[in-house]
């Protein structure tokens, strides 16, 4: 703690001993996170490397770099970025606070139901809001920044509302008994202690809106492009494939320079976080009011692109109709006029076999990326300073555009016993890879905020290095763990460009069907895409209530540091 | 600073839950994967076919665009023939298809690839995707697809065309004439009335810009720029443009689309109750025409089977279910077309067209006009 400066809230955690105590640990923190990096290496890395080698040259860097348009769309791309984190937090904010500071009945639900959004395909979002929204605000620079706002609510939510949780509000009665004003409390107590995660979710959701690709090209506009949306109109409309990874290497450089401009920012906040006593407030009078406006206003606006695809979903044509839903569950409901109907319709068991594809697909992802997460934001926290470099390339996942990475995995793995694009497992490794990022994103404070001071006294104790990791890591990861894994599973549910690169029938995602459907003729074919984004819908609120009561413990107050 | 056992207990327990639950999700999974394929995309071998018993069957892949969509097992007759399953992977639409084909040819993902058009066919010749193989039906298939790749490098199984399609009750009832030709389009009274996909990103998008090639040549631009300034609405796909702002079939505000000639009778036969006539016609004289081919991967190791299969895709069995399925029209001349689907279908006897060649060693820069003109 010695490079940071003293804080109103230092004296309440003297009964820690200070972090000098750490030779008592592990000596080699990089092992726990070397799995991680090797699954990088391979799956990312040599991917991109390869293709590089094989389709890019000289002239093609030259090519694009010259050409004013590459420039246009840089700009473009970053500064929607920015008008788009700054429209996610001020939509996100409200609900976090409140959602991260009070304990109140229905507080799982809503915070699951906040979240959904993210969980869903870029396409079924964009199809949500051009349901909703009059014809002129369908496709326009507003719509496009409040779709953008609206898939990363869940972020701001999952990364900063944990925080809040977990910060002391006795330090703030501590800092207002001494005198400080509320604003001089919130920039020298509350501000510090959650500048690191502010920072990091806003990092995150910059990179999203950057990299947006779906929603800036049907709710964009054709005018408007994304340096993304520019790769795979080069990679697959034009061929230009060179010119297209050479675009895609501007993008990475371009995030890299900001998300580092945000990390000298977020600096020295990191440190000062500790794992503090966790009381939620309930809640009574004007907090109740104020509370009951911010979920209601929020959850509205969350639910209502929701409810406009349920409503799709019931509608053939121009008429209200279950048709949609009954070719479900029988295979030949779709079929009802039999000389009349083509059987273009997909069969149920094909729309089943998504619903299959895409929660086994998250599930092996979640469990893959959990595992090397923890064990990479270990070694990031155990490095301390030294650490930051591997929290960087941590991100790197977040930054590599989907379309590139897709064709890299395809040129890669494509021939004797590493011939893998045609296995079900390998999408669910490239989303282990792209939902990495997140997951360390939010194990890192996590280990941090475990009190170095617990392992020394548990070994001093005489707890063998498994059990302290068991009945202190474990324990305490928990409520991250899940999160973690929640987040993952959301990500792989939802995307869409890499899987779209690797995707087979009987293991093709939900979004990749959805898309698939919804380009085709019929209005039945398009109500059974609606049908299918409403059970991915509900299937995403089920998941994340789960994670919710799973983490239900944590949610309850208790105290830690008296125990 | 103890711990109770009980919070050690209730984190073993939630551990070993969320483990099993995962592996329950994998063996189900690997479980349901067998018989799904069987109903959706797989034919599997017949199995009172004693002489395919015997050999251990082969089985091809067919790579194809997410528009491929036959009839359910309509490949069991090929595969209690010929004792080789077809497997289909649908991998995007035609342009994802060709850019992963081009990236890995000579390696390729699957055995037959089905779906590349004339707008993109020199791409993948260029790159020497496919092994060349002339089909034993070569003498049945419509004449003017086989010029376009005549040694045999790919095989023509269907064509289309891509014309103007217009909302026939909005015109009536503002007693207004439709659009007739591309150059009419240009004229005041259909200000504000078109909408059309994108070539950047739209296979229709791309063949209605080639139209306005054929028909104007290197005037096309202008025509593009007088069309921007008469309030043509450029969108992402066919989709949106269709099921988004065609007065006819949403309540968008546009009753001008580019579409496909089949379109109509699609309207009329995916509605329920069938209205005796399309809601929909097509304007004959904007119609730009597209060739689908099939052809052998290069690089496959099942060459003969692949072979067999391209001669069953041109076979009037697989070419007769074309037209209900996917609305376009069989290359096999031989092959009879449902009465419903010529009711209501227009197929136009001079369609415009531009020679592949061109296309390939132009579709980049014209492209790129294109952007800075009309998408500025």
């Amino acid at each position: 703690m010695s490079d940071a400066p003293p804080r109103a809230g230092r004296p309440l955690h003297t009964d820690l001993p200070p972090r000098a105590s750490r030779p008592l640990r592990t000596s080699r923190p990089i092992l726990t996170g070397l799995p991680a990096l090797i699954w990088l290496a391979i799956f990312l890395l040599v991917p991109v490397a390869v293709l590089v080698a094989g389709h890019v040259d000289a002239s093609d860097v030259s090519r694009v770099l010259t050409r004013q348009s590459t420039w246009r769309i840089a700009w473009f791309s970053l500064w929607q970025a920015v008008v788009s984190v700054i429209a996610t937090f001020a939509l996100a904010l409200p609900l976090t606070w409140f959602v991260g500071r009070h304990n109140f009945r229905g507080r799982r639900v809503v915070r699951a139901i906040a979240s959904v959004g993210f969980l869903l395909p870029s396409v079924v979002v964009a199809a949500g809001f051009i349901a909703l929204l009059p014809n002129r605000l369908h496709v326009s620079l507003a719509t496009m920044i409040a779709a953008h706002a609206y898939f990363n609510i869940a972020v701001v939510l999952r990364v900063v509302a944990p925080r809040l949780e977990s910060f002391d509000t006795r330090l703030v009665a501590a800092a207002r008994t001494l005198g400080a004003g509320p604003l001089r409390t919130f920039a020298t107590v509350s501000w510090p202690a959650m500048r690191s995660a502010v920072v990091s979710a806003a990092a995150v959701v910059f990179i999203y809106c950057f990299t947006s690709y779906a929603v800036v090209r049907t709710l964009g506009g054709v005018t408007r492009n994304t340096l993304e949306s520019d790769i795979a109109v080069r990679a697959y409309a034009i061929g230009d494939i060179g010119g297209a990874v050479v675009l895609s290497v501007v993008q990475v450089v371009v995030i890299a320079i900001v998300v580092l401009l945000g990390r000298a920012i977020a600096r020295d906040a990191a440190s000062t976080t500790r794992r503090t006593t966790l009381t939620l407030s309930s809640v009574a009078g004007m907090r109740a009011n104020m509370g009951v406006v911010i979920v209601v206003v929020t959850l509205t606006l969350v639910t209502a692109p929701l409810v406009a695809l349920a409503r799709s979903s019931l509608r053939v044509g121009d008429a209200w109709s279950l048709a949609g839903w009954r070719s479900l569950v029988d295979n030949n409901a779709e079929l009802a006029t039999p000389e009349s109907a083509p059987p273009t319709a997909t069969s149920a068991s094909a729309l089943i076999d998504s619903l299959v594809a895409s929660g086994r697909t998250a599930v092996f992802a979640a469990i893959v990326a959990l595992v090397l997460a923890a064990g990479l934001s270990r070694t990031v926290v155990r490095l301390g300073s030294r650490g930051r470099w591997l929290d960087a390339v941590s991100m790197v996942p977040l930054v590599v555009s989907p379309v590139t990475l897709g064709l890299g995995l395809i040129v890669t793995f494509d021939s004797g016993w590493y011939d893998w694009r045609g296995a079900w497992w390998f999408v669910a490794v490239v989303h282990s890879v792209i939902g990495l990022p997140l997951a360390v994103r939010v194990l890192v404070p996590a280990w941090r905020n475990i009190a170095p001071g617990l392992h020394d006294a548990a070994a001093v104790l005489g707890a063998a290095p498994r059990r302290r990791f068991v009945d202190i890591d474990l324990r305490l990861l928990r409520p991250a763990l899940i999160a973690a894994a929640g987040l993952v599973a959301a990500v792989s549910l939802g995307e869409f460009g890499a899987a779209s690169m690797l995707s087979r029938s009987g293991a093709e995602t939900m979004p990749v069907t959805i898309a698939r459907l919804l380009g085709r003729t019929g209005d039945l074919v398009r109500t059974q895409a609606f049908v299918l984004a409403t059970v991915l819908v509900a299937a995403c609120i089920t998941a994340l209530l789960l994670v919710e009561s799973g983490a239900r413990n944590h949610t309850q107050p208790r105290d830690n540091t008296h125990a | 600073m103890q711990l109770p056992d009980v919070a050690c207990h209730r984190v073993h327990r939630t551990l070993v839950g969320l483990l099993v639950l995962g592996a329950l999700t994998l063996a189900g999974c690997g479980q349901n994967t067998q018989p799904s394929q069987g109903n959706s995309t797989t034919a599997e071998a017949s199995t009172n076919d004693t002489a395919v018993a015997t050999d251990a069957p082969v089985t091809l892949t067919l790579l194809a665009h997410d528009s491929f969509t036959p009839s359910e097992g309509i490949f069991d007759a090929f595969t209690a023939e010929t004792g080789i399953v077809v497997r289909v992977v649908r991998g995007g639409d035609a342009g994802t298809l060709v850019t992963k084909a081009v990236v890995s040819a000579g390696n390729p993902e699957g055995d037959v690839l089905w779906g590349v058009d004339n707008t993109l066919l020199s791409r993948a010749i260029e790159a020497d995707v496919f092994a060349p193989y002339v089909s034993v039906y070569r003498a049945d298939l419509d004449a003017a697809g086989v010029a376009l790749a005549p040694d045999g490098v790919v095989t023509p199984v269907d064509s289309g065309d891509v014309c103007l399609n217009y909302d026939k009750q909005w015109f009536a009832e503002r007693r207004i004439n439709p659009p007739l030709t591309l150059q009419s389009l240009t004229s005041a009274s259909y200000r504000n009335l078109l909408v059309a996909p994108s070539p950047l990103t739209s296979s229709p998008g791309l063949a209605f810009m080639l139209a306005s090639i054929a028909e104007f040549g290197d005037e096309w631009t202008q025509w593009w720029t007088t069309l921007r300034e008469n309030g043509v609405l450029i969108v992402d796909s066919w989709s949106d443009a269709y099921y988004s702002h065609f007065t006819a079939a949403s309540d968008g505000e546009r009753p001008i689309v580019v579409s496909y000639a089949t379109s109509p009778p699609a309207e009329v036969i995916f509605a329920d109750p069938r209205p005796t006539e399309a809601p929909t016609a097509v304007a004959a004289l904007t119609c730009f025409r597209q060739y689908e081919f099939a052809g052998v991967l290069r690089g496959t190791k099942h060459e003969v089977a692949a072979r067999k299969l391209i001669d069953f895709l041109v076979s009037r069995q697989f070419q007769e279910d074309l037209p209900l399925t996917q609305f376009v029209w069989p290359s096999n001349r031989t092959a009879t077309v449902p009465q419903e689907f010529l009711d209501y279908s227009l197929r136009p006897e001079n369609p415009l067209t531009l020679d592949p060649a061109i296309i390939a060693a132009r579709r980049a820069e014209w492209l790129d006009v294109f952007s800075e003109v009309v998408l500025r």
